[in-house]
C-alpha cells in the first residue's frame, strides 16, 4: 500500500496544501504498478538505510522508520561497540542476517547501496555526519539539534543546497497536528496581524567541566577519539557515553537549542514563514527576546507556561493568541478560535508523519519540512540568542550574512575550530 | 522528552557554573597576559585547554605567537587552533602558514584546516603542494582549504589535481572546485565559476552528487541567462540531468522557467518524468501552467492523473474544481478518492455541491468528503443544504446526525423532510420507503417548526403506506 493513502483530515490537507506539496504529492513511484509478490515492496522500489550513532531517540525513530514497507535497513556505525551490535540484533530479526556493524561511519559511507542514513548521535556530531553524508551521495534524517554554531548552520544548508541532497530534521513537531494547526491559525490570518510568538526554551547555561577520567576502554569496545569527533579533546568518562553528555559546553549547544531547535522552529515558521530571522537580541535571564525587522517579537523562556506539555509555543496577534505543547492540547482566547479545533490524534513526539514526509521527499526530491534551508535559519536564531546570553549584551544580527553588527567578540562565538581531523 | 528527563536536564543547566561568558569581560590586555602565562606554565592540560577557550574570544595578535608554539603539538594542537582561528589578525595567518611546514599528521591536517576556515589567499601555493601529500587526509583537507579560499588561483591546482586524482582525494577535490566556484560566483566570476561545473559534469565516473551539484551550479551561475542551460538538461536523455535540472527550478521563480518546465512536460511520454514536471508546476502556484499541465496529465497513465489531481489542491486552483467533478465518479477509486481530497481543500469547496450543473451523484460525492471534515456551523449548514437537494438515502444518512445536534436541528429536520419528500416522489419510492420511516419519526418528534412537523408526518405516513 502507499504510504501516502492514509486517511486525512481537512486540516492535514489544508495543512499539506500550504507546504510544498509534502502531504498531499505522490511519490515518484505509486505502488500498484510496482508491488512485487505476496504485497512486498519491489527492489528497486525499497530505500536502503543505515544508521548513525543510534541510542535511545534513535531507537525510537528506527522504529518508525522500520514500520515502513519500503525500508530496507542495511548498515549501523557507532564507536561504541554494545550499541552498533544491539541495533544490529534488533534489525536482523526484521530484515534477517547481514546487516553490517561498523565501528567507523566513514567505512560505511562510501557504500553505493546506500541510499539514506538516520543520524541520531549525540549534538557533537549531528552537522558534521550530515556533511559527510550528503559528501557521499546520501540522504539524511537527523536528530536535533541540526547544528551547535552559526557557522556549522551555514555549512549545512549550503551543503544540501550544494549536492541536491534531501535533509530532515528530527523536529518533528512540524508534522503533528496541534502544532500544525496553531501555525495554521497564523498564516491564515485569524490571529490577525501577529505581535509576538513565544517559544518554550530551557535555562541555557552549561558548564565546562571536566569529570574525572576513567581508564578509556579499548577501541574496538568504545572509540573514545571518534566518539569525540570533532569536540576539543578530555579525558574519558563512562558518563559521557551513557546519554549523560548533555550540559556540557563542548557537547551541547545550551539550554535555549535544547528545546529551541523545536519551539524557535515552530515559531520561526509560524511568525515568518521561515523567511526571516531576528535582527535585535536582548538577552534575559534565561533566555532572549529577539525582534524581527517588522516589529514582531521571538521570546525565548523557561517558565510562564499553560502547562500544555513539554515544547510549548504561543502565538499572539491582535485578534487572539493560541498555545500548544507536547499533551496536544490548545488553549485559544477566545471561543471564535477554539470553534476552529479539531480532535488530533497524534502527539508532540511522534515521528511518524515526519519520517514519511522524509521518505516522500526521497522520492520526489522535493524539500521536506524540515529541511537544511529552514532549520538553519531557525538554529541561527537559537545561536544568536545564546551568544547574547552569554556576553550578557543586546545584539544586532545581520540576517543575510548571519553576522553581528559591530561586535568582534560576538562575531568570534559564531564559530568552533573544530579538532583535527574534522571540519566542515 | 520524560518529564524526568526534563527535570534532570533543568537542574543541570541551572545549576552549571561557572556559566559561559562570564569570563570574558575582564579587561582585554591584563586578561591575555595571565592566560598566556597559563600556557606557558606547567599547568595541565584541561587548564591550558581553558586558557585558549578564552583566548578565543579576548585573544589580541600578542597572544598568537605563544598559541603558534603549540601548533604542532599533538596534545594541543587543536585547542591551540581554537583559539587561533577567530582572532582577526594577520599574524594568525603568518603563523598557520608557518605551521604548515611544521606540523605532521593530524595536527597538520588540523592546521590545514583552519587555513581555510580563515581563507588565506597566501597560503594558495603551500596548500597546492599538499594536495599532492601521500596523505590522503592531508590531501583532502588542503582540497577543502583550497575551496574555501575561493580564488581562480585555489581552484586551477584543484582542477589540475582531479585529471589523475585517486579514489581516496576524488570526491573532496570535486568538494573543494564546487565551494570554489560558489565563491566566483559570489565574486561575479561567472565565467570562470561555469567553467568548474562544467568540468565537472564531464568528469568521468563522476558520483551522482557531483553531477547533481554541478547541473545545479552551471544553470544558477548564469542568471536568467542559465535558461538555455535548464532547457538542454530538461530534456536530456540522461535521468539523473533531467532530476537535477527539475530539482534546481524549485529555486528559480518566474514565468520563464514555469515556461521551461510546461514546454518539458508536452515533450516526454515517460511518466516518471511527468511526475517530476507535474510537482514543480504544482509548486509554482501558477493558473496558466496548472491548465496546461492539466491537459496533458489527463491523457496520460494512472499515476500521472493521480499527480495532477493532487497538484490541483496543491497550487490552490479552485477555478480548476470543475476539472476535478467529472472524476468523482472515476471507475477508478483511488483517483476518485484523490479528486475528493483535493476538492475539499480548495477555497469554497463546498459551495460546489449546491450549484446545478451537477449530477446528484457528484454532488453527493462532495458532501460525502465534506460530512467528515466540517466544523463550524456555517459549513455545516452549507452542507445540509446541499444535502437537503440531493434524492438519495445515503443523504439522508448523512443529514440524520444532525437531527440531533440542538444548534443543526431546525437545518436537518428541513433537509430530511425535503429528501424524504423528493424519494417519495420518485419510481423507487416504494423501495426506499421502509428506510424512510424511523428518519421522519425521529424529525416529528424533535423539530420545533411547526410546518416541518407537519410535513414530517406527512411523509412517515406516506412512507408507511408504501412500505406495507
Amino acid at each position: 500500500m502507499p504510504y501516502e493513502r492514509s486517511k486525512l483530515t481537512r486540516r492535514q490537507l489544508l495543512a499539506g496544501a500550504a507546504k510544498a506539496g509534502a502531504v498531499l504529492a505522490a511519490p515518484v513511484f505509486v505502488p500498484g504498478a510496482v508491488l512485487g509478490k505476496d504485497g512486498a515492496v519491489a527492489a528497486n522500489e525499497r530505500v536502503t538505510l543505515a544508521g548513525l550513532g543510534i541510542g535511545g531517540r534513535g531507537g525510537y525513530d528506527l522504529g518508525c522508520f522500520m514500520e515502513e514497507p519500503v525500508i530496507q535497513f542495511v548498515a549501523i556505525a557507532d564507536p561504541q561497540k554494545s550499541r552498533r551490535e544491539g541495533v544490529k540484533a534488533r534489525t536482523e530479526k526484521k530484515y534477517g542476517p547481514g546487516v553490517t556493524a561498523y565501528r567507523d561511519f566513514r567505512e560505511m559511507l562510501p557504500r553505493q547501496d546506500i541510499d539514506a542514513v538516520l543520524i541520531a548521535t549525540g549534538d557533537r556530531w549531528h552537522t558534521m555526519a550530515s556533511i559527510c553524508a550528503a559528501k557521499a551521495g546520501k540522504d539524511v534524517y537527523c536528530e536535533k539539534p541540526s547544528t551547535m554554531t552559526i557557522a556549522e548552520s551555514l555549512a549545512l544548508a549550503d551543503t544540501y543546497r550544494r549536492y541536491g541532497r534531501i535533509y530532515q530534521a528530527g523536529t518533528q513537531r512540524r508534522s503533528i497536528s496541534n502544532f500544525l494547526f496553531a501555525a495554521d491559525l497564523c498564516h491564515s490570518g485569524k490571529l490577525g496581524k501577529l505581535t509576538a510568538v513565544h517559544a518554550n526554551t530551557l535555562h541555557p547555561g552549561v558548564t565546562h567541566d571536566w569529570v574525572p577520567a576513567e581508564l578509556e576502554p579499548p577501541k574496538e569496545e568504545c572509540d573514545w577519539d571518534l566518539w569525540l569527533g570533532p569536540c576539543p579533546w578530555r579525558p574519558y568518562n563512562s558518563q559521557y557515553v551513557a546519554g549523560r553528555w548533555r550540559g556540557f559546553f563542548d557537547f551541547h549547544g545550551g539550554g535555549i537549542l535544547e528545546w529551541g531547535a523545536h519551539t524557535v522552529d515552530l515559531c520561526n515558521w509560524a511568525g515568518t514563514n521561515d523567511q526571516k530571522m531576528p535582527i535585535h537580541y536582548e538577552p534575559t535571564a534565561s533566555g532572549c527576546i529577539a525582534t524581527y525587522d517588522d516589529g514582531l517579537k521571538l521570546v525565548m523562556r523557561d517558565d510562564g507556561w499553560m502547562g500544555l506539555g513539554t515544547c510549548s509555543a504561543r502565538y499572539e496577534g491582535e485578534d487572539g493568541w493560541v498555545e500548544t505543547g507536547d499533551s496536544g492540547r490548545l488553549e485559544f482566547s477566545s471561543g471564535r478560535l477554539r470553534a476552529e479545533q479539531k480532535q488530533f490524534t497524534e502527539v508532540g513526539t511522534s515521528a511518524v508523519s515526519h519520517i514519511k514526509n522524509f521518505l516522500e521527499s526521497i522520492k520526489t526530491r522535493r524539500p521536506a519540512h524540515s529541511n537544511a534551508e529552514v532549520v538553519a535559519r531557525s538554529h541561527i536564531i537559537c545561536h544568536a540568542a545564546y551568544i547574547a546570553w552569554q556576553l550578557g549584551r543586546p545584539l544586532q544580527l545581520d540576517p543575510v550574512k548571519a553576522e553581528f553588527v559591530g561586535d568582534e567578540e560576538a562575531n568570534r562565538m559564531r564559530s568552533r575550530a573544530l579538532r583535527d581531523p574534522w571540519r566542515i | 522528552m520524560p518529564a524526568r528527563l526534563v527535570l534532570v536536564v533543568t537542574v543541570l543547566l541551572a545549576g552549571a557554573v561557572p556559566l559561559v561568558g562570564q569570563t570574558v569581560r575582564d579587561d582585554g590586555r591584563e586578561r591575555v597576559v595571565k592566560l598566556l602565562d597559563v600556557l606557558k606554565s606547567s599547568a595541565s592540560r584541561e587548564e591550558k585547554q581553558a586558557a585558549c577557550r578564552e583566548l578565543a574570544i579576548v585573544g589580541t595578535k600578542e597572544a598568537v605567537p605563544a598559541l603558534a608554539a603549540f601548533l604542532a603539538d599533538p596534545d594541543l594542537s587543536h585547542a591551540a587552533r581554537y583559539a587561533l582561528e577567530p582572532i582577526p589578525d594577520p599574524a594568525v595567518d603568518e603563523a598557520l602558514r608557518k605551521a604548515l611546514d611544521e606540523a605532521k599528521g593530524r595536527a597538520l591536517v588540523g592546521v590545514i584546516g583552519s587555513v581555510g576556515v580563515r581563507s588565506d589567499a597566501k597560503a594558495v601555493d603551500r596548500l597546492a603542494r599538499l594536495l599532492e601529500s601521500p596523505d590522503h587526509e592531508v590531501a583532502r583537507a588542503a582540497a577543502t582549504a583550497l575551496g574555501g579560499i575561493g580564488s581562480v588561483e585555489a581552484a586551477q591546482p584543484l582542477a589540475a589535481a582531479l585529471v589523475a586524482a585517486s579514489a581516496e582525494t576524488r570526491l573532496a577535490l570535486c568538494e573543494g572546485l564546487f565551494r570554489a566556484a560558489e565563491s566566483l560566483a559570489a565574486a561575479g566570476h561567472r565565467v570562470q565559476a561555469l567553467a568548474i561545473y562544467d568540468g565537472l559534469l564531464k568528469l568521468a565516473d563522476a558520483p551522482s552528487q557531483v553531477r547533481t551539484g554541478a547541473v545545479r551550479g552551471a544553470i544558477l551561475v548564469l542568471g536568467k541567462d542559465g535558461l538555455p542551460s535548464l532547457r538542454r538538461h530538461l530534456r536530456s536523455d540522461d535521468d539523473l540531468l533531467f532530476t537535477a535540472a527539475v530539482r534546481t527550478t524549485y529555486e528559480m521563480p518566474g514565468h520563464a522557467v514555469t515556461a521551461l518546465l510546461v514546454e518539458a512536460l508536452q515533450r516526454t511520454d515517460a511518466p516518471d518524468r511527468q511526475v517530476l514536471l507535474i510537482q514543480s508546476l504544482a509548486s509554482r502556484k501558477d493558473p496558466w501552467a496548472l491548465s496546461k499541465l492539466w491537459t496533458r496529465a489527463m491523457a496520460g497513465p494512472r499515476r500521472v492523473r493521480s499527480v495532477a489531481i493532487r497538484a490541483v489542491a496543491e497550487a490552490g486552483a479552485a477555478a480548476m474544481a470543475p476539472a476535478l467533478f467529472p472524476l468523482l465518479d472515476d471507475s477508478d477509486p483511488d483517483l476518485a478518492q484523490a479528486a475528493r481530497e483535493s476538492l475539499a481543500v480548495l477555497p469554497g469547496y463546498l459551495a460546489w455541491a449546491t450549484r446545478p450543473g451537477l449530477s446528484a451523484e457528484q454532488r453527493l460525492a462532495i458532501c460525502r468528503t465534506a460530512a467528515g471534515m466540517v466544523q463550524k456551523p456555517e459549513e455545516k449548514r452549507l452542507l445540509l443544504t446541499a444535502l437537503g437537494g440531493i434524492p438519495s438515502s445515503e443523504a439522508i444518512g448523512l443529514i440524520l446526525p444532525y437531527v440531533n445536534e440542538p444548534e443543526m436541528r431546525e437545518e436537518a429536520a428541513a433537509a430530511l423532510v425535503s429528501v424524504a419528500e423528493s424519494l417519495l416522489r420518485g419510481q423507487n419510492a416504494k423501495q426506499v420507503a421502509s428506510g424512510l420511516v424511523t428518519p421522519l419519526a425521529e424529525v416529528a418528534r424533535l423539530a420545533g417548526n411547526a410546518e416541518v412537523v407537519r410535513r414530517a408526518k406527512a411523509a412517515l405516513e406516506q412512507a408507511k403506506n408504501q412500505a406495507k
